[in-house]
């Protein structure tokens, strides 16, 4: 060794919706032989992820080391409650310092890839490439001028969904190219000076959002190249401390719910206009209304645009609300896991932002939220869709440190690598 | 009333000023300014009408390009100008007044300007038909301190616009903006494709 100490460096990769049991089991059928190898030399265990367990919720959470009570993120879509309107959440909506941010004060240099809610794009202290729900390239980057960078390579920000419902084939073609753009833009920057890496593979999420059911050759050749090409990548960055994760699990999706429906057919969802057409033609009748998935408000008066629910009945209404809900079944099937209050699961400044109750399904039901549906549940042509329990987190070189590991405790554990101390709903679950 | 502020394009003749300061409008516009534009030429047609390009006429033009804008952005209006506002005193006189004033430098190679040439300007001043034509004849004083640089030659329009904004809400201008209406369309009809609205 010589004399002076090398600097530290973090290289994170994640694989978006990649559960724990299905790589465990997939190594146990002799699949993922690289990854399989690579943990032999690490800690690797399943993670915990964040209710409701959507990835912008789950990546801002890895983030900020917060849940959705202290981040202020509960969803893809969210609503303001008067006037009653949705609006699409984006990184601009957090009220949360992001862990690219700490390490940029800390004169940390960041390369960061294509993390959902990296939208808009911030200041850091080196690259940042912004995630899916960014529109062009030209608003995707800091610096800037970076974009020219990807344009030149023909980057990919999100293959196309649309070509999922009928034209499979295309669209695979399109998360494979996809794919290999992402670790191409990977492979480039690495050669770079950095302290913190993190590279965001989505593609794994939606490679399992519609081809999971028959997993047939095709399936299994793109997480093949997941796996090599991200193995190559660490193996540019050996002195690195290498973590890769996912941040919720995945299972199949028999039947999609409609949550407003159940709520209309007992009696406490109305609506002024038929059929409503927005959100603001529900009636003042209204009780309660959900937004997907699961997340269920009560029309609180003073607090909702229409609100018909006095303050001093809140408690009562929502247990009754609550009480219903526990009582779908689909098919004579039961739809509802647990109804979460949500001070069960939310703390901080920003909790009231979030729904009163959260809904965590069983396996297999995916709860809408169309505010009118003319039956309770339907089909689709989506084929899995997230589990709450089964992330997974490898962590080379260290060994955990605890049990129950959540997505929170990430933010601590990845800034004590540098010595940064910070306040966090997780806590440091690794040493070594 | 909204406040308002003045954006001042520079550059060489054909370096983009008037593209990207149409470009600046309409995004302004449609976000809820109101906005004027004090192009160059067209401001050479009437309010300038009659003065020549010696240094002299030059910075009389610009002065009253600066006073025109003092009067709208007082009265909320944001305005754009683009002019080639070749000398650096005089567009310090215009920041002095304007105070809320952005200066965005057009920077772009006097060669690729020449090649572009929109209305065959250079090539009569290299004729020697037009006299003092900036870049040819007649000197362009660079910003020392712009608050946006533009590199026509190397940016896409789009890419600068975008570079411009972001000074803007940085300044505390405008305010941010992540999705205009089309866009946020785009984002809500993807997010529904993958069943996640």
């Amino acid at each position: 060794m010589g004399i002076f100490k090398r600097r530290k460096r973090v290289l994170v990769i994640s694989w978006d919706g990649v559960p724990f049991s299905f790589l465990k089991k997939g190594m146990e059928e002799g699949r993922f032989p690289l990854f399989s190898k690579l943990i032999t030399g690490g800690a690797f265990g399943r993670m915990t992820s964040v209710l409701p367990t959507i990835s912008s919720v789950a990546w801002t959470s890895y983030m900020s080391g917060k849940n959705p009570g202290g981040h202020g993120i509960f969803g893809f879509i969210d609503r303001k409650p008067s006037p009653l309107s949705f609006f699409i959440p984006t990184g601009k909506d957090r009220k949360a310092e992001f862990i690219q941010e700490v390490l940029s004060r800390e004169k940390k240099r960041v390369i960061s890839i294509n993390i959902p809610m990296t939208t808009p794009p911030f200041e850091v202290n080196g690259i940042l490439v912004s995630g899916f729900l960014s529109t062009k390239i030209e608003k995707a980057t800091y610096p800037p001028e970076f974009s020219r960078v990807l344009k030149e390579m023909g980057y990919i920000i999100d293959a196309n969904p649309v070509k999922a419902k009928d034209r499979k084939d295309e669209y695979l073609e399109d998360l494979f190219l996809a794919l290999r753009k992402r670790f191409e833009l990977a492979e480039r920057l690495i050669r770079e000076r950095w302290d913190y890496f993190h590279l965001h593979v989505m593609e794994t999420d939606r490679i399992n959002h519609f081809f999971w059911k028959k997993k047939d050759e095709r399936f299994w050749k793109f997480y093949s190249e997941v796996e090599e090409l991200s193995i190559s990548l660490a193996e540019k960055a050996k002195d690195a401390l290498l973590i890769l994760l996912s941040d919720h699990g995945f299972c199949t999706l028999k039947k999609e719910v409609f949550v407003n429906k159940y709520l209309e057919d007992g009696g406490y969802l109305f609506f002024d206009k038929e059929p409503p057409e927005d959100i603001r033609d529900i009636s003042e009748k209204t009780v309660a209304y959900s937004l997907i998935p699961g997340r269920i408000y009560i029309n609180l008066k003073g607090r909702e645009e229409k609100g018909s629910v006095e303050p001093g009945d809140y408690e009562r209404v929502r247990e009754e609300v609550a009480s219903y809900l526990e009582k779908l079944t689909v098919d004579g099937e039961r739809v509802i896991k647990k109804v979460w209050r949500r001070e069960e699961v939310y703390s901080g400044p920003y909790t009231d932002l979030g729904p009163d109750l959260i809904l965590e399904p069983v396996d297999g039901f995916d709860l809408k939220g169309n505010l009118k549906k003319e039956t309770l549940s339907g089909e689709t042509h989506i084929e899995g869709m997230h589990t709450r329990d089964d992330a997974f987190l490898f962590v080379k070189e260290r060994e955990f440190t605890k049990d129950n590991l959540s997505i929170y405790d990430l933010f601590p554990s990845i800034l004590s690598e540098f010595s940064i101390k910070v306040s966090s709903d997780g806590e440091v679950c690794w040493r070594g | 009333m909204e406040k308002g502020f003045t954006v001042w394009f520079t550059g060489l003749p054909c370096s983009g000023k008037s593209t990207l300061a149409q470009m600046l409008k309409d995004e302004l516009v449609k976000r809820g300014f109101k906005v004027e534009v004090l192009d160059g030429d067209v401001v050479r047609q009437h309010i300038s009408r009659g003065l020549g390009y010696s240094k002299e006429d030059r910075d009389e033009n610009i002065r009253r390009i600066y006073h025109v804008a003092y009067l709208l952005q007082r009265n909320g209006i944001v305005v754009i100008t683009a002019a080639i506002s070749p000398y650096r005193e005089i567009r310090q006189e215009a920041r002095e007044l304007l105070k809320d004033f952005v200066e965005v430098y057009v920077k772009c190679p006097v060669e690729v300007c020449m090649k572009r040439d929109v209305k065959g300007m250079y090539k009569k001043a290299l004729k020697g038909e037009i006299k003092n034509f900036t870049g040819i004849d007649d000197p362009y004083e660079e910003p020392l301190n712009p608050e946006v640089v533009c590199e026509t030659d190397k940016e896409t329009p789009e890419e600068s616009l975008q570079k411009i904004l972001r000074k803007l809400e940085e300044l505390g201008y405008i305010e941010p903006q992540v999705y205009s209406e089309e866009e946020e369309e785009i984002i809500k009809k993807r997010l529904e494709d993958l069943g996640y609205i």
